[in-house]
Formats: C-alpha cells, sequence, structure tokens
C-alpha cells in the first residue's frame, strides 16, 4: 500500500508545482484564445483536472516542457468550449474591451499594443502569444497548437506584419 | 514613428493588460481539489431525490403540450418552407418575406406569439426574409424557454436533426441516452441534488433566470462521465459554477464548485463619475481637437454611438468608457476612443474623418449602405464613378479606379443566372452567394461572384468569374477557409486580371507566383494552404530566379519540392509546374525564425 502511495503523492506535489508556477499563465492564454473571463477561468481548470488525469501518459512520454504539455492541454481545451453548440448559442461579452483592469501605471502605448494583439485574428494571435509572450520555441508552439511546423512560421511572419500594420496604422488615426 | 520590438513589447504589454488576471493561493488550492476529483461519492437516492424526480417529471409534462406545438409547427410548415426553396443545385438558407410570414402566421394560430422586439418581428414588419436557422431558434426559444444550452438533450437533438433536414447542417452532434440508461430527468435531477446537498440546498438552480444548468450526455466517455451537468450564475453579481458529472448507471463521478475567486470587492458600475452623454462629448471634443475635422459625431442623423463602460469589477480599476461613433453615411468614417472616467483624458484609437478617397471609399459606402456583399449593382456603379474622381495612394483605391462597373443589361446575363452557373460550375450544394458585382471586360463583360460554401469537412470561398454574354466559367479560385478569408478582400470585387496587373506592378512577379503556386499546389482543405506550399519561406526555398516572365522557386532542403511559374504581361498565371526538388540535405530541426521587428 506504501508503495502504491508513493507515486500519488508525488503526482499530487507535481500538480500543486503545477497550479502555482503555470496556472495564472494557463489563465492568461485561454483569455486571449477565448475573449471571456469565466470562460477563461473554466477551460484554466479543466486542464488541470485533464493533466492529473493523464500524469500518467506524461510520465511515460518523459515530457520535457512542462508548459508547453500544459499549454497544449489548455489549448485543445479552449477549441473544444468553442466548438460546442453550447458556446456558439450563447450570449457572452467577446470584446477585448472587456479585459480585467490593468493596474494603474500601465503605459498607455501598452494598452493599445494589446488591443492590437487581441484585434488579430485567432491563429495568429495563438502564436505571436505563445512564442514572444510564453517563449516557447517554434517547434514547441507548433506541437502546442498541434500544426506542422511550417504553418506555426508562416503564422508567426504573417501575424508580425498583421500586427505591425494595426500598431502603425494606429498611429495615423 | 512608433518602433515595435515584438517580443519585448509584446511581453510587457500583455503582461501589464493581463495583471488583473489572478489565481490567489486560495483559489489554487480549489483548482487543485477540482482537478483531484475529492473522493468518490455514493449515494444511495434519498426519499427527498425520489421527490425531485418526480416534480421535475411533472413540470416537464405541463410543459409538453406547448413543446409539441412549436416542434409540430417547426416540422410541418418550416421544414418543407425551408426544403421547397431549394433548388437542384443550392441549398437557399432564407425564407423569403412571405415565407416568413406563413412561418410565424403558423406559430401564432399554435399559440406561440414571438416577442414584438424580437429581430424576427421586425423582419416581418418590415417585409423583409430572415435566416431559416435563425427564425426556427427564435421560435424554439420562445417555446422551450432560455438559451440553447438550457434546452434538454432531447430537444437540442430534435433541434439537429431539423438542421440537417433543412440542409443546414450534415449531421447530428447531441448524443441520446439509450433505454439502459437514466433519463435526462433522473440524470439531471441527481446531479442538481448533489451539488445541493455539497453547495447549499437554498441554491436555486431550478430557476431559469438565476442559473443557465447545461446536460449533455456521452455513451463513450473515456473518463466514464456519460452525464455531465455544468451551472452558471447570472447577472451582474459575482458569477457562482458548479459541475457534476455521473457514470452511465447513475453514480456520483464528481460534484465541485468551479467559481472563480475574485479576490476583492468588485465596484458598483455606479461610481462613474460621468454620464453617458458626457462621455460621448469628451469623446467628440477629442477627436475634432486631434484631427482638426469638424465631424458631426454627436449628429444622430449622421452617427450613432457605441457606449461601454470598462473597468468596473475591481475597487483598483480605472474606469473608463469605450466610445466608438459609427457612421451611417459615406461623408464620415468610424471613430473609436477611450475616455477616463476620472481626468476625462482622450485616447483616440481610430478617427476616419478625412475626405473620402477610392482608398476609404469601400468601408464608406458600407457605412452608409451596409454590407458590400448586399449591394445592388446600381450601388457598385455609382461607387465606381465616384472613385474615379477621387484620389487613390493604395493598392485598394488603384483596383477600384481600373474596375469598370457596369449596369445590368440586354443581352447580358442576369445576377440570378450568373449566381446558377457559379453554384453548378463548382458543384457545391451548400452555400450562399456573398458578393456579385458586373465588370465591363474584354471580349465581354464579367459576373464576377464570390461564393461561400460550407461542408462540414471543407468550408471554403470561392471566386468566379463568369462570361456575362456567353455564360462561360472562365475562372474559379478555391480559397480554403478561415472565416472565409480572401486576401486581399478588394480581390473580390474586381477582375483578377486587374488584380494582377496592378499587384504586379505594386509587388512584383514573385509575390504573384507564390500566390499561383498556392493555388495550384497548396492543400486547400487547410485554412493556410501557403503553410504546404511554402515557397515564400526564405528558410525553405532560396531566392527566387525571375527570368522575364518566368520565377523558378528552389528549395533548400530535401523533401521539398521545387515550382517554375509562368505569367503573362498582367501578372496572371498562365502555368505553373511542379517539379523534382534541388535540395538534397534534409531540414533542420529548428530553422530559427522570430526575428524581431
Amino acid at each position: 500500500m506504501e508503495h502504491a502511495e508513493v507515486p500519488g503523492s508525488v503526482r499530487e506535489e507535481r500538480l500543486r508545482g503545477w497550479i502555482a508556477q503555470y496556472s495564472e499563465a494557463l489563465l492568461k492564454t485561454c483569455f486571449l484564445i477565448l475573449s471571456d473571463r469565466s470562460q477563461a477561468e473554466d477551460a484554466m481548470q479543466d486542464t488541470f483536472l485533464k493533466a492529473w488525469r493523464h500524469m500518467a501518459e506524461y510520465e511515460k512520454k518523459h515530457v520535457e516542457n512542462d508548459k508547453a504539455w500544459l499549454l497544449r492541454i489548455a489549448v485543445n481545451t479552449c477549441r473544444d468550449y468553442r466548438r460546442s453548440a453550447w458556446f456558439r448559442h450563447m450570449d457572452f461579452r467577446k470584446a477585448v474591451e472587456e479585459l480585467p483592469p490593468a493596474p494603474e501605471d500601465t503605459q498607455p502605448q501598452d494598452h493599445t499594443l494589446a488591443l492590437c494583439v487581441g484585434q488579430l485574428p485567432d491563429k495568429y494571435r495563438q502564436v505571436i502569444s505563445l512564442y514572444y509572450w510564453q517563449e516557447l520555441s517554434i517547434q514547441d508552439v507548433a506541437q502546442v497548437l498541434g500544426i506542422p511546423v511550417s504553418t506555426a512560421h508562416h503564422r508567426l511572419r504573417k501575424g508580425e506584419a498583421i500586427l505591425r500594420e494595426i500598431w502603425l496604422g494606429g498611429e495615423n488615426g | 514613428m512608433k518602433q515595435l520590438h515584438l517580443g519585448e513589447d509584446i511581453r510587457r504589454a500583455l503582461d501589464a493588460e493581463l495583471s488583473g488576471l489572478t489565481v490567489t493561493p486560495s483559489r489554487q488550492q480549489r483548482i487543485f481539489e477540482y482537478a483531484t476529483g475529492g473522493q468518490k461519492m455514493k449515494h444511495k437516492i434519498s426519499v427527498g431525490l425520489v421527490l425531485a424526480v418526480v416534480l421535475a417529471l411533472l413540470s416537464l409534462g405541463a410543459l409538453a403540450a406547448a413543446l409539441l406545438s412549436a416542434q409540430q409547427v417547426v416540422e410541418e410548415k418550416a421544414v418543407p418552407l425551408a426544403q421547397g426553396n431549394d433548388s437542384d443545385w443550392r441549398v437557399n438558407t432564407k425564407f423569403s418575406p412571405e415565407e416568413l410570414a406563413e412561418f410565424i402566421r403558423a406559430c401564432s394560430e399554435n399559440g406561440i406569439d414571438l416577442d414584438e422586439n424580437d429581430q424576427i418581428m421586425q423582419a416581418l414588419r418590415e417585409g423583409e426574409g430572415y435566416d431559416e436557422e435563425e427564425a426556427i431558434m427564435a421560435v424554439c426559444r420562445q417555446a422551450f424557454g432560455g438559451t440553447y444550452g438550457q434546452w434538454t438533450i432531447a430537444q437540442r437533438h430534435w433541434f439537429q436533426q431539423v438542421m440537417v433536414q433543412i440542409g443546414f447542417a450534415q449531421s447530428v452532434h447531441e448524443e441520446l441516452p439509450g433505454p439502459e440508461d437514466l433519463t435526462e430527468e433522473e440524470a439531471r435531477a441527481r446531479m442538481i441534488a448533489a451539488i445541493k446537498e455539497r453547495y447549499g440546498e437554498d441554491l436555486p438552480l431550478d430557476d431559469r433566470e438565476a442559473y443557465e444548468v447545461y446536460v449533455e450526455y456521452h455513451a463513450d466517455d473515456p473518463d466514464g462521465a456519460a452525464w455531465y451537468m455544468h451551472c452558471s450564475s447570472k447577472g451582474r453579481e459575482i458569477a457562482r459554477g458548479y459541475v457534476a458529472a455521473l457514470t452511465r448507471a447513475g453514480e456520483l463521478l464528481t460534484v465541485a464548485d468551479i467559481t472563480p475567486q475574485i479576490a476583492q470587492p468588485q465596484k458598483n458600475p455606479a461610481e462613474f463619475t460621468l454620464t453617458e452623454a458626457e462621455a460621448i462629448h469628451l469623446a467628440a471634443a477629442g477627436i475634432r481637437k486631434q484631427t482638426g475635422a469638424d465631424a458631426p459625431l454627436e449628429d444622430e442623423s449622421k452617427y450613432r454611438v457605441f457606449v461601454h463602460q470598462r473597468g468596473a469589477n475591481s475597487p483598483d480599476a480605472e474606469l473608463n468608457w469605450t466610445v466608438n461613433f459609427i457612421s451611417k453615411t459615406k461623408d464620415w468614417g468610424f471613430c473609436a476612443t477611450t475616455v477616463n472616467d476620472a481626468t476625462h483624458e482622450v485616447q483616440v484609437q481610430q478617427a476616419d474623418v478625412g475626405p473620402i478617397t477610392a482608398d476609404t471609399i469601400v468601408k464608406r459606402y458600407t457605412a452608409a449602405y451596409g454590407a458590400y456583399g448586399e449591394w445592388t449593382q446600381d450601388r457598385w456603379v455609382e461607387l465606381g464613378r465616384e472613385a474615379k474622381a477621387l484620389e487613390a495612394s493604395t493598392l485598394e483605391g488603384k483596383v477600384l479606379q481600373a474596375t469598370e462597373y457596369i449596369p445590368e443589361g440586354d443581352g447580358l446575363i442576369t445576377r440570378a443566372d450568373a449566381e446558377k452557373i457559379a453554384f453548378q460550375g463548382v458543384g457545391l450544394r451548400n452555400g450562399e452567394v456573398h458578393c456579385a458585382v458586373l465588370i465591363d471586360a474584354q471580349p465581354h463583360p464579367v459576373w464576377k461572384l464570390r461564393l461561400l460554401c460550407w461542408d462540414e469537412n471543407f468550408p471554403s470561398s470561392l471566386l468566379t468569374e463568369i462570361d456575362a454574354k456567353t455564360s462561360e466559367m472562365l475562372r474559379v479560385l478555391q480559397f480554403a477557409s478561415d472565416n472565409y478569408d480572401v486576401d486581399p478582400s478588394y480581390r473580390i470585387y474586381t477582375l483578377e486580371r486587374t488584380w494582377s496587373r496592378l499587384t504586379l506592378a505594386e509587388k512584383g512577379p514573385v509575390y504573384l507566383a507564390c500566390n499561383a503556386v498556392v493555388h495550384a499546389f497548396g492543400d486547400m482543405t487547410m485554412d493556410e494552404p501557403d503553410s504546404t506550399a511554402p515557397v515564400w519561406d526564405a528558410n525553405l526555398y532560396e531566392d527566387p530566379e525571375v527570368d522575364g516572365s518566368t520565377v523558378r522557386f528552389r528549395g533548400k532542403w530535401s523533401g521539398l519540392s521545387d515550382y517554375l511559374v509562368t505569367l503573362d504581361a498582367d501578372g496572371v498565371c498562365v502555368d505553373v509546374q511542379q517539379l523534382d526538388g534541388s535540395g538534397t540535405e534534409p531540414l533542420p530541426v529548428d530553422t530559427g525564425v522570430g526575428e524581431n521587428g
């Protein structure tokens, strides 16, 4: 019985560590995908639920990048939310204007840039945030999103170009 | 000019903007408990639960009469109407005004009266048509109550079946419990009882105004959660949420409180000091000050205003107003601002208040006359004439000036004929015409149509060109769907040749050659076919070799094909070949992209 208990407590400690270290990053990533705080909270929680359930698989695969592994689950969870008919027919807020308030010392240009990122089409927003904000390698970005590396390259380039257009276009507004 | 240092700026901006999204230690503990599921609980059905189940069944019985009536009306009236307006070459997804009136009359005769303020009733009053799916949804919402997610599994399953019957969907996704399973009523009652037992008997989960309760069933859920319930509170208070799951046998698998933990109390929106009118006035003044233009932003005949309050959900937040001005005429354009409630500072994000140009004319016409896909040919003729007299500095403006929109006329096929030819030509029944324009061309005028075709496996967008005199299908360009994007959008309302010619002058032959390769060899089932023929990627392909009218792409690595594209004088592709690749070395693992701008 003691032997059977050891993996459980190790796993529990691992899960606690993940929650402490990554819950905010996952929450924010889910928010960027879903554009809704409540949904993002749900998705983040479901991510850890799934991570717990697939802990054996995690150990078997000798996953090197915990964060990327969790982000992959989070992104897939968010996709499921968006696919469900329940999600499609709900009346909920989507605009980036619904973001939780930033602290008082946020620079206006940071607020504007964040809005620009929020305006990007989903597929570019995801790559931009995973690569630049979550600082994943392009290979990890591709793995998280379940796309070929070349597609991740493309989305990154295109997202950068669109972001520059939006950002620089705002100067003339 | 602003610079954008991608990595550093994006990190800082998103960290700052989303810093309000936090997870407190107590919240972390709750997440842990939720994820690890707590203890498995086994319950004998209590007397109270039996009573709850019985009451639930009784109340459903009382509703049954109304439900059957709505279903009968939909099945006996809406479905035949929807099927009857389909042709052999196309599924029509819209009721005509007459069909809509007939459907609503049938509803009324069966005691199903729709809210007078509902959009469907407005369409009826104005003699307009209406989407079939939306019309049926409006009736079902009225009859079943609540939102789609609040309906029973059986109701959602039935609705999806109707959608398949009318051609709106290809399959039903909702699973129904089998005869050996619990009924939905039993499962629902058990899960509600379990949540109440754990989190409070006074939770008003049965009150549809207080909670949205969603239940679904999956016979083969990998985690054994055949029944799943999600409850979320409604209203502006702190959101509360609960989940529960049962096995197929009805054993409780999990019950959890998923209420987000808000660390601090919320601010009352009444604490905003500005009134809505004051915020609008400040925004308008800010735009005028920044632009020097005397736009009539507060004139209701010229603009409508969208106002939104931000920042009310934290005591430390700055309170701001989003004030957007949406033009009603083509004389002025869209403006977006943020107004600080305390300091009254105005940030202008966008202000299209300058003179109309060929570059902005489509946006301006859209503001005044609605989406361009809905315009008549006469409107396009008017736009074309006006655009030619204006300045153009962008490719879009130049393309519009080079496109001659002409009235429909004798000897030319009608728009309706062109639509039929286009749908038959591409061979897809389920779809709609997004845009259709008649353009002067040689030797004959051309109908240019953009079709949006939905197929569950491969939704797509197609640009078609049809000879308006001979009815010949001249060209079909397919774009894999990602929200039906066509890049650039003005390719939709000009001839492909015009777009190519001007793009060739502005961007050169390589750009067009890349385009040609993607359309010929990209995987069009993907939302980014250019990622499957990435000749544009300098990490994967050598610098293109341009020789007169040909462009050759050589892959750097083994496994990548070479391509040879031949363009005519206008940049239109006349030939594109896929050749054996030049590369011999395998693609390295990391090709090192991500240069900061």
